[in-house]
């Protein structure tokens, strides 16, 4: 049994990947804006509707239905920021909790409504919707092209931020809102922008992941809980914290199979009570934030 | 009261006949709690189907002993018990309701059952399938009473058919994946039980057991567990969304080069076969509570296809079929009764035979199971319809007493 | 006051808090006479959420502090009290002990040590918690409240009986000849009323010592708090002890009422409800909990009443919620205030509006 080991492996960073590229819009969004997105796994849920609607429909091409899964999901996020969420920066995080709440519920419901409760299956694009072997094992190579993309996605968040001038605007906004706004970024366009682009990634996420499982209801509330295990465990506002913590947990999930029955459910939060008892602002995270 | 006319009446013969004249009074209402939310909430839009069919046509064919057919008030589960019971108080203390139906979740049956013998209703369970529910008796796991009946097949004549579909393979070593709750665990139990009594000689490779959260999106890695063991066989209670992304994943992985027979004890379902399409893997053995081409009666027939008239493109799944038969069933019972006062319609239910789409019942009047056959076949494609079909399929017979005798030393009740 | 009580009622504009809270006991003592079989359980089930959410903001309104794992301690309590009453009561040989009268006994011996576990369950996982604060305080009680939540599911040790959960039917108990069904909805109202109503004025209490008032300075600026001398991190895991003791016995006397404990009331979507309860009431006033328990509970029975509703409950309890928090900032008992400011300030004869 040399094999196994890699195949779990593998099996962890597919399922890393998949919660990553949900955690990375979750992370942004809390890290500049402050409020940890509730509904941000319904919006992933409503990526892959729209990714499976658009492939079925006459234009049929899965990657164009990922960017305009992406782009649907982004214009759903402002409307949720500025018709909704704008109005309460100001009230204490409670409020914007419960405000996200509100919305996953709504979000879901319309979900039904337009979709019905039927599951969608989707197939992955042909181009790479075949096997190869790796270590002596059947591998999709659409699953390596899921933790590629992951991978990609973290190079050029850590590009935009590190080296352009959006970039830096977004890290001092999000370090000093006020000494930022007294620079003269127009903070609120900034916070409706970081909103749509964190939405436009969870939409592009539920894009990926639709062609490896059924899509149904309930799959938004399956993510979220996941999504924020993986981002307190990253650390709040940290993208490699986050894409750590999403490979961490993949690849706990993984291993954990094996042994223990119910380890996929349990084992995350275990680990993210560890990380908040001996390192609470994550594995990556800064001290104070 | 409407004309009685020949719009959409279905073959079912039976104990007809009116004892005692018309009902007490105006139309007959019916409570009904479903899953109508969540991820498994097509079973709950499946069933309100198949109850608005039997409505209508009753109503048109003047009624239950001259009355109609009146409300049926459609409450959602949540997939809580806890919801599930409040509603059940609600619907029969406040509502009013004459009489019950309904239950998708297990779970959530067993919570309500002996609220019913507290409500003193009776509750015809169209869906929910742990044998708990019927079976009268002492102990956790008898939690049926006189008020609980049930019109489908349950987990332990279903999986009765997948012990003697087993027999016909010749896999010996045997492993399962299913969901990570009593259902998953208890269909590799009965598994277990039913060909121990049968004396197959399988081996059971109890750490291979893959048991993945309700609704996980992703089964690599219990696929991965399962692959490991190199079983010959594999027993999955994996179910709707589930099995669907479980099929599509193994697919992919070496899963089907290693393991030579599936089971899929609810695989031929129609929440799975249609969005699978052609995608269905073939040659997988796949049970279902109800086939909608099999038996090939007048009753089956013409369910079906009045069903796909008013439905077009979607065969009747067992969720319709069973919440049809089941005001069906509760009909013939208040007419044979002459009211709908419970004690006179449970009197009624027992031992009441019908001609069902699913083929000839009776209510076990022990157990208040319908007896019924477990329906099992291999999955193949087809040129006629848009959801791969089961060629060939097997009515296999489950009695009571067979039943019963097979799981007599295993704990586990027969619930018929 | 120069005049007596009952003179005072005539004016309803100057009724005191007293005044209220006489009427609202009045109410209900008298309701489950007045309204019938299934609107008491609804009655007693918004008691029992009250406590929930009373108990619960004592350590988010007063001590500052959001718990998404207050499910726990309800759970916790609620099964110990399952387990007790189906088999403790044989195991323990009690009907040999109590006789006629062992319903009541079990019930209330199983209420107690409901309690006592989610006490000893929140002395640690508090201790760990208040470390912590804001989201990081959230999330960690959110993981305990999971890891609960999966050990529930999972029924390891054989106890819980996994998803499909206990099923608890009181029986009638005999007291000195005279049967009292525990059953009946309206024995059972009183039960939980006689529970109720001293516990919540056991809350009031301590939100009213010395004790509640540091819990309050500590919420309003922890460092300045600390500054003169208080132990945060000690009165903040005191306050989250006496917070998780009151959801547990809510939690226990829950369970009766509803027949049945299942892993659904250890779930975080559950701990979510005591929030969403508190912020339609109010969190900054004591009796906000409460009264968003009874517009939470009473909104969902309404709910269900009408079929386009029933079918979309998420989308219309979603937008509900929304319309609240947008516009009701301080929930339900804000605009009460406020609505009483107008009416006293109408009564006295000055221009509405003037503080």
């Amino acid at each position: 049994m040399v094999e196994l080991p890699v195949v779990e492996i593998l099996t962890g960073l597919s399922l890393g990947s998949r919660l990553f590229l949900v955690a990375l819009g979750l992370s942004l969004i809390f890290g500049v804006l402050g409020v940890l997105n509730f509904a941000h796994g319904a919006l992933y849920m409503v990526g892959a509707y729209v990714t499976i609607s658009v492939v079925q429909s006459v234009v049929g091409n899965f990657w164009v239905a990922a960017v305009l899964a992406g782009v649907g999901v982004g214009l759903v996020g402002v409307a949720m920021e500025v018709g909704f969420i704008r109005r309460i920066y100001e009230r204490d995080q409670l409020d914007q909790l419960i405000l996200t709440f509100a919305f996953v519920l709504i979000i879901s419901d319309l979900t039904r409504i337009v979709w019905g409760s039927q599951s969608y299956t989707l197939d992955p694009p042909a181009s790479l919707n075949n096997t190869v072997q790796i270590a002596g094992a059947s591998f999709l190579t659409y699953r390596l092209f899921v933790i590629v993309a992951g991978i990609v996605a973290m190079a050029a968040f850590w590009y935009v931020l590190q080296r352009t001038f959006v970039g830096s605007l977004i890290r001092a906004t999000s370090s000093d809102r006020q000494m930022s706004q007294l620079l003269g970024t127009n903070v609120s366009r900034l916070y409706t922008g970081v909103f749509a682009l964190g939405s436009v990634i969870a939409g592009i996420g539920g894009a990926l992941a639709a062609p490896l499982q059924a899509v149904t209801p309930g799959v938004g509330d399956q993510v979220i809980i996941s999504a924020f295990v993986v981002v307190v465990i990253g650390g709040l506002g940290s993208f490699t914290g986050a894409f750590i913590g999403a490979m961490a947990i993949g690849l706990i999930q993984s291993f954990g199979t094996m042994w223990v029955r119910g380890a996929d459910l349990f084992l995350p939060f275990v680990a993210m009570i560890i990380v908040l008892i001996f390192r609470p602002e994550g594995l990556f995270g800064e001290e104070g934030q | 009261m409407k004309a009685a006319g020949a719009s959409g009446v279905v073959g079912l013969t039976g104990l007809a006949g009116c004892i005692g004249g018309g009902g007490g009074g105006g139309p007959i209402t019916f409570g009904s709690i479903h899953l109508l939310s969540g991820f498994a909430s097509v079973y709950g839009e499946s069933a309100k189907l198949g109850y608005q069919m039997a409505k209508e046509e009753i109503n048109d064919d003047g009624g239950i002993d001259g009355r109609e057919i009146g409300d049926i008030i459609y409450r959602d589960s949540e997939a809580s018990p806890d919801t599930a019971v409040q509603h059940a108080r609600n619907l029969v203390e406040s509502e009013g309701v004459d009489l019950m139906i309904g239950l998708d979740s297990s779970g959530v049956a067993l919570q309500v059952s002996p609220i019913m013998e507290q409500l003193q209703k009776p509750f015809m369970i169209t869906h929910a399938a742990t044998p708990f529910v019927t079976n009268m008796g002492d102990g956790d796991r008898a939690k049926g009473n006189k008020y609980v009946f049930r019109d489908g097949v349950n987990l332990a004549q279903n999986l009765y058919g997948a012990a003697k579909t087993a027999q016909k393979t010749n896999a010996t070593s045997w492993t399962t994946i299913g969901p990570n709750y009593a259902f998953g665990t208890q269909t590799w139990e009965y598994f277990k039980a039913y060909t121990q009594a049968m004396d197959l000689g399988y081996e059971y490779m109890e750490n291979a057991t893959a048991y993945p959260s309700l609704g996980a999106s992703d089964y690599t890695a219990h696929i991965n567990k399962v692959i490991d063991a190199e079983p010959d066989g594999v027993v999955t209670s994996l179910w709707g969304g589930d099995l669907i992304t479980f099929l599509k994943q193994a697919k992919n992985t070496d899963f089907f080069n290693v393991v030579d027979e599936l089971l899929m004890t609810v695989g031929a379902a129609t929440d799975v076969l249609r969005p699978m399409g052609a995608d269905m893997p073939t040659n997988l053995w796949a049970g279902t509570r109800y086939w909608f081409l099999s038996p090939d009666s007048d009753a089956n027939n013409t369910f079906r296809k009045n069903f796909l008239e008013a439905n077009p493109g979607r065969p009747p799944s067992y969720n319709a079929q069973n919440a049809y038969t089941g005001l069906y069933l509760y009909k013939q019972a208040i007419e044979s009764a002459g009211s709908t006062e419970p004690d006179a319609v449970i009197d009624a239910l027992e031992g009441l035979e019908m001609s069902a789409p699913v083929g000839d019942l009776r209510i076990n009047p022990d157990s208040h199971q319908a007896e019924l056959p477990a329906v099992w076949g291999k999955t193949a494609h087809s040129d006629e319809w848009d959801v791969a079909v089961l060629d060939p399929v097997e009515r296999i017979p489950a009695p009571a007493g067979t039943l019963r005798d097979l799981l007599s030393g295993s704990g586990w009740p027969a619930g018929v | 006051m120069g005049e007596s009580f009952i003179e005072s009622l005539a004016r309803p504009s100057e009724w005191t808090s007293t005044h209220l809270a006489g009427l609202v006991g009045l109410l209900l003592v008298v309701a489950p006479f007045a309204i019938g079989s299934y609107q008491t359980y609804l009655l007693t089930d918004a008691l029992i959420l009250g406590l929930f959410a009373t108990g619960f903001n004592v350590l988010y309104g007063y001590t500052g502090l959001l718990s998404f794992g207050h499910a726990m301690f309800f759970a916790g309590a609620g099964y110990t009290l399952a387990v007790f009453m189906t088999d403790g009561v044989s195991a323990l040989g009690l009907g040999a002990i109590f006789g006629g009268a062992t319903p009541l006994v079990a019930l209330a011996i199983a209420v107690v040590v409901g309690v006592l576990v989610a006490v000893i369950l929140a002395v640690p996982v508090g201790f760990l918690s208040v470390r912590l604060e804001e989201i990081y305080f959230a999330m960690i009680t959110l993981s305990f409240s999971m890891a609960v939540y999966t050990i529930i599911l999972q029924d390891y040790g054989g106890v819980t009986n996994g998803s499909d959960g206990i099923t608890v039917i009181l029986s009638e108990a005999d007291l000195f000849g005279i049967g009292v069904p525990l059953l009946s909805r309206t024995v059972y109202y009183f039960l939980v009323l006689a529970i109720v109503a001293p516990s919540m004025y056991l809350l009031w209490r301590i939100v009213r010592s010395p004790f509640g008032t540091v819990l309050t300075a500590i919420r309003e600026n922890p460092e300045r708090a600390a500054a003169i001398g208080i132990d945060v991190r000690r009165q903040r895991w005191a306050s989250f002890v006496i917070s998780a003791a009151f959801s547990g016995l809510a939690g226990a006397i829950y369970i009766p009422l509803h027949n049945v404990v299942a892993p659904g009331i250890a779930h975080w979507s559950f701990s979510a409800e005591p929030v969403i309860m508190t912020v339609l009431g109010g969190p900054y006033s004591f009796a906000g909990p409460i009264l968003g328990a009874f517009v939470f509970r009473y909104l969902r029975w309404f709910v269900t009443q009408y079929p386009f509703f029933q079918a979309h409950w998420q989308l219309v309890f979603g937008t509900l919620v929304l319309v609240v928090l947008l516009f009701f900032k301080q929930g339900v008992a804000g605009a009460l205030k406020y609505g009483r400011r107008y009416v006293e300030a109408r009564s006295m004869g000055e221009p509405e509006g003037e503080p």
